[in-house]
């Protein structure tokens, strides 16, 4: 397991998935990003992103949106419960940035939280991996509605969506990446230049080619 | 619709002051002919005395201004829909995400009570886990939260721009809750509501 801090300036996406992310038919922002307590510490909350350091164009991006909803199917069909009409279904992906997710720790009405962190964390075989982790303050504070205020301020930091399509389900007839809406910090803009561009895509390629020869 | 008034998110009760457990089978039932006795303004502060019915002059000039109109019996679908998706979340197995513990499921109801009576529009639902569960309003660009645990309840109000307001209730508080939910609406709405039901004509209305 690789892990290390993620800069300020780096770019961030959430995946979203149907249901997971949608009330129906409709998409539900507030559902994008999910939380999860720690069960080591109990005073921290985290959550999943995927750093663009190591999703270099738009086709890496929607490649992890995939598989992320492959692996859920997966585990449904290895655990029964898998049902060929409410399967996952990708759907786009979100941006924000790391900056935006550490001046949470800083926010007006959430004095609850004394960190906010961004982590590079290779998880299930993704190097593009990041964890969100929200440390609160000791004592008996509001967890449960500091939840849901990290929730609205990571949606309202962020921007998009971009929209996808997988191969595996062009057979859906309603795709629900239609029903994503346009989030409050309005189109996805990487900010970078041919050079860096190259220069991250090449970067991808050789972490890759380590990554898999780690592997065998 | 008689179905409606037995389903489990109207058993919580009307009575603010009996808490979610003590009677959690009392159904809140229609009159002889079938409708509700709801009739009250709510003035711009924490006032929730129930007034006098309001004139049919005032009735038309809100009637003919240009707000949102909810039907009661569409209001009374919706938190029939409401409870039923808070009861089988009840009924998930341990470690399923929408899975909810019955203590917070009990206050959910009763909340979900309070706020049906109170003729507040029916909320969007999501949760965190098993020992939460989230009521969501949009209002334009703006969201009202109200976060449900076993012991105690939250109210949030964002805009895009920032985090408005928090306010936070222990259970105790939320046994009174005519006052909280004043409070939340006049913060939320920020304006006069009126909730009507025509005793005659079964025909209700919400007009904000």
């Amino acid at each position: 397991m690789w892990f290390g801090r993620i800069p300020d300036r780096a770019n961030l996406f959430r995946h979203s998935v149907h249901p997971l992310a949608f009330r129906g038919k409709r998409f539900a922002p507030q559902k994008l990003f999910k939380l999860y307590d720690d069960k080591q510490t109990e005073t921290e909350v985290i959550a999943s992103v995927a750093w663009q350091k190591y999703l270099p164009t738009e086709q890496h991006i929607h490649g992890y949106g995939c598989r992320l909803a492959f692996k859920m199917n997966e585990k449904k069909r290895q655990q029964g419960t898998f049902k060929e009409n409410s399967r996952h279904i990708y759907c786009g992906a979100y941006q924000l940035t790391a900056a935006a997710v550490r001046r949470l720790a800083n926010m007006e009405g959430l004095d609850q939280i004394v960190a906010a962190e961004v982590t590079h964390l290779i998880e299930d075989g993704e190097i593009a991996h990041a964890e969100l982790r929200f440390v609160f303050k000791a004592g008996n504070i509001d967890v449960e509605g500091t939840k849901t205020a990290i929730v609205d301020r990571l949606w309202n930091a962020c921007s998009g969506p971009l929209r996808h399509i997988c191969e595996c389900d062009h057979d859906v007839a309603s795709h629900p990446s239609e029903d994503l809406t346009h989030a409050p910090l309005g189109e996805c803009t990487d900010g970078l230049g041919r050079c860096s561009r190259f220069w991250i895509l090449a970067r991808f390629h050789i972490c890759s080619w380590f990554l898999n020869r780690v592997r065998e | 619709m008689p179905a409606i008034y037995l389903q489990s998110l109207v058993i919580a009760g009307s009575n603010p002051a009996v808490p979610p457990g003590d009677s959690p089978n009392k159904a809140l039932l229609p009159s002889d002919v079938g409708n509700y006795p709801i009739s009250r303004t709510f003035s711009s502060a924490f006032d929730l005395t129930p007034a006098a019915a309001p004139s049919e002059s005032r009735l038309l000039k809100m009637s003919v201004s240009s707000v949102p109109i909810i039907s009661h019996l569409e209001l009374m679908q919706e938190y029939h829909e409401l409870g039923e998706t808070l009861s089988e979340m009840t009924t998930l197995d341990e470690g399923d995400e929408w899975q909810l513990e019955a203590p917070v499921f009990n206050v959910a109801c009763y909340v979900a009570a309070e706020l049906m009576t109170n003729a507040f529009p029916a909320p969007q639902l999501f949760n965190h886990g098993p020992k939460s569960v989230v009521f969501n309003w949009s209002r334009g660009l703006d969201n009202l939260y109200l976060t449900v645990s076993s012991d105690r309840l939250s109210a949030l109000i964002s805009s895009p721009e920032r985090i408005k307001r928090r306010v936070e209730y222990s259970l105790n508080e939320l046994l009174s809750a005519g006052r909280i939910f004043g409070a939340i609406q006049s913060v939320y709405l920020d304006q006069q509501v009126i909730v009507t039901v025509s005793g005659a004509s079964d025909r209700s209305e919400i007009l904000s």
